[in-house]
């Protein structure tokens, strides 16, 4: 077997074919191959400059993330040699000839910035040819990585949770709505313990809160088990940079105001106990978010960017 | 060397599959471990960090591993052993298919693949629902049930207080448990693992009748760990099963949650294997 090739299978099932990124390569190849520039500058344009409502222009938009989301895998599996280097084979001149593309490039460079792209272009030009040299148990690791971003793209990709934490409202609900609900902890563990079809718009926030405080202690936890691969672990934060960078200061003071609300819970019975224990949840949690949040994982790949744009 | 492939869900939109996940090894030898988490677990969080600890054993590197899922919070326990029954009896008369149904194009196996060994661990009500299954499975003359053996985390087949676990388990905020006299939960689950309730008392007996003069050795636990400090399940002895083994410092979630930094758990399915 060959095991590397085994992998990209898996990686194009679970990104490419399973979800929405194969349309959005499939749509920007045509684009581009027919060079229809126009049609693909106006899809792949700049929100702030002019916005985007039609539905047909929302959803190409959210499968080219998608796509991207599909791109980032790909440059650190290559990485960390996981997959073996692209060949010359459809599916990896498709992903040069996109990322090669003028307007690909303006967007995933100058209107919304994502580096692990960017490398990957880099990669398929042939100006980067970078791999993880201390490999021996980087497939552990990465399995350890899909294993969890599986569980992310799962459970909170399309969350209400991570919508609301960037700020958009959901049937009338905003996350303030929802950290209002953790004031009170008899209707908080009511709700929590609503079977799934019951659960309304807050109850099913609330559980996704916990996934994702569950989310972030591990992705820590992986990530500091990298301190030997700079590089490997600042490509797997990257890999979450919207919501830890671009929004990260945002979710921070979200998440933090959400966690100061179990403070005030008082239980009835061994008082000392939970309130020792629950300080020691929001303690932890909160350090956790200021580390996703700060720079301190974000380093290696700006420089590594920048090194090779300065060639 | 790369000794298993990505973490992945059974094909399928139907359960049980569509909440199984498996790591299969890149060179099988027809073994694997199963894993059946307990009451209101996660069919992968139940057991971390046996996923990420087991690849790297030398012993485990030609074994798929399998990590069972159901819902161990509402649905009736004897529902859920025959879901997991006929789930077991798919994996041992359809090995091949089974297994190549969800496997790349690359990597599937011969026709011939088949299991030999299956261990099968279980953790808290995982333990009520693997019996209840190999007890069916027994009565139907199942030839393959000698290749399976069967260790036990901290098992309810002796009765378990579950209505302040459901609080403990139900989302990752695990004080929630300090808050329970304030909720209300219902589940079948908390009548039928009531120490001494029928089901427990005719899995017992059952077990004891096709168990007599030696039969039946797959009805025997191969291995019984329990926790230091439990409060969730009853800790007596189950038939003629081993006296357990307990490991110092834990509770009845932790028992069964390898670490880097704590590979009790790991030390001793390790040395079942």
């Amino acid at each position: 077997m060959n095991v590397q090739q085994v992998n990209l299978q898996d990686i194009r099932s679970f990104y490419y074919e399973r979800r929405t990124a194969s349309t959005a390569a499939e749509t920007l190849r045509q684009m581009i191959t027919k060079r229809d520039h126009l049609q693909l500058a106006n899809l792949l344009r700049d929100h702030r400059r002019k916005s985007v409502y039609s539905k047909r222009e929302r959803y190409m938009r959210a499968c080219v993330d998608d796509l991207l989301v599909c791109y980032n895998v790909l440059e650190i599996s290559i990485l960390t040699k996981f997959l073996a280097k692209p060949d010359k084979s459809v599916f990896w001149e498709e992903a040069g000839l996109i990322l090669g593309n003028k307007q690909v490039r303006r967007y995933i460079e100058d209107f919304y910035p994502v580096r692990l792209p960017q490398l990957l272009a880099l990669r398929l030009n042939g100006d980067v040819h970078h791999t993880e040299k201390k490999s021996g148990d980087l497939s552990s690791i990465m399995i350890q990585f899909l294993a969890l971003d599986r569980g992310f793209i799962v459970s909170l990709n399309d969350s209400y949770l991570l919508s609301m934490l960037d700020s958009f409202t959901i049937q009338g609900y905003r996350f303030r709505d929802v950290v209002a609900l953790i004031d009170n902890p008899k209707r908080f563990v009511r709700r929590i313990l609503l079977p799934p079809a019951e659960r309304s718009i807050p109850d099913r926030t609330l559980q996704e809160l916990s996934h994702f405080f569950q989310f972030a202690l591990n992705l820590n936890e992986l990530l500091q088990s990298l301190d030997r691969y700079p590089l490997v672990q600042s490509e797997i934060w990257n890999h979450y940079s919207y919501w830890f960078e671009i929004i990260g200061q945002k979710l921070n003071r979200k998440l933090g105001a959400a966690l100061d609300r179990f403070l005030r819970w008082e239980a009835a019975d061994s008082r000392d106990q939970a309130a020792l224990e629950i300080q020691e949840y929001v303690a932890n949690a909160r350090r956790v978010i200021e580390l996703l949040t700060s720079t301190r994982y974000a380093t290696s790949v700006s420089k590594q960017l920048e090194n090779y744009k300065d060639r | 060397m790369q000794t298993h492939l990505s973490l992945r869900s059974l094909t399928g939109n139907e359960k049980p599959d569509k909440d199984v996940q498996a790591l299969f090894a890149t060179r099988p030898g027809g073994k694997a471990i199963l894993f059946i988490h307990g009451f209101s677990g996660d069919p992968i969080k139940t057991w971390s960090d046996f996923h990420v600890l087991l690849p790297a054993a030398q012993n485990c590197r030609d074994r798929d591993l399998y990590f069972y899922g159901y819902d161990g919070l509402r649905a009736n326990m004897n529902s859920s052993a025959a879901l997991f029954r006929d789930f077991l009896d798919r994996l041992f008369q359809q090995s091949a298919e089974f297994v190549n149904h969800n496997l790349p194009e690359d990597a599937q196996r011969p026709n011939t693949f088949q299991y030999d060994d299956v261990l099968l661990v279980a953790h808290s009500l995982g333990a009520v629902i693997v019996r209840r299954a190999l007890l069916d499975l027994t009565r139907l003359d199942r030839s393959w049930l000698a290749k399976t053996r069967l260790v036990l985390f901290a098992p309810a087949h002796k009765g378990a207080s579950i209505a302040d676990l459901a609080l403990e388990v139900a989302s990752s905020f695990r004080f929630l448990r300090f808050f329970g006299a304030v909720a209300r939960f219902e589940s079948p689950l908390i009548d039928q693992l009531k120490p001494g309730s029928p089901q427990l008392i005719s899995l017992l007996k059952e077990t004891e009748l096709a168990s007599q003069n030696g039969a039946n050795l797959h009805l025997r636990a191969h291995q019984v760990i329990i926790a230091e400090y439990e409060r969730i399940v009853e800790n007596e002895t189950f038939g003629s099963d081993p006296p357990p083994v307990t490991i110092p410092n834990t509770e009845h979630t932790t028992v069964c949650k390898p670490r880097t930094d704590f590979l009790r758990p790991f030390q001793i399915l390790e040395k079942s294997l």
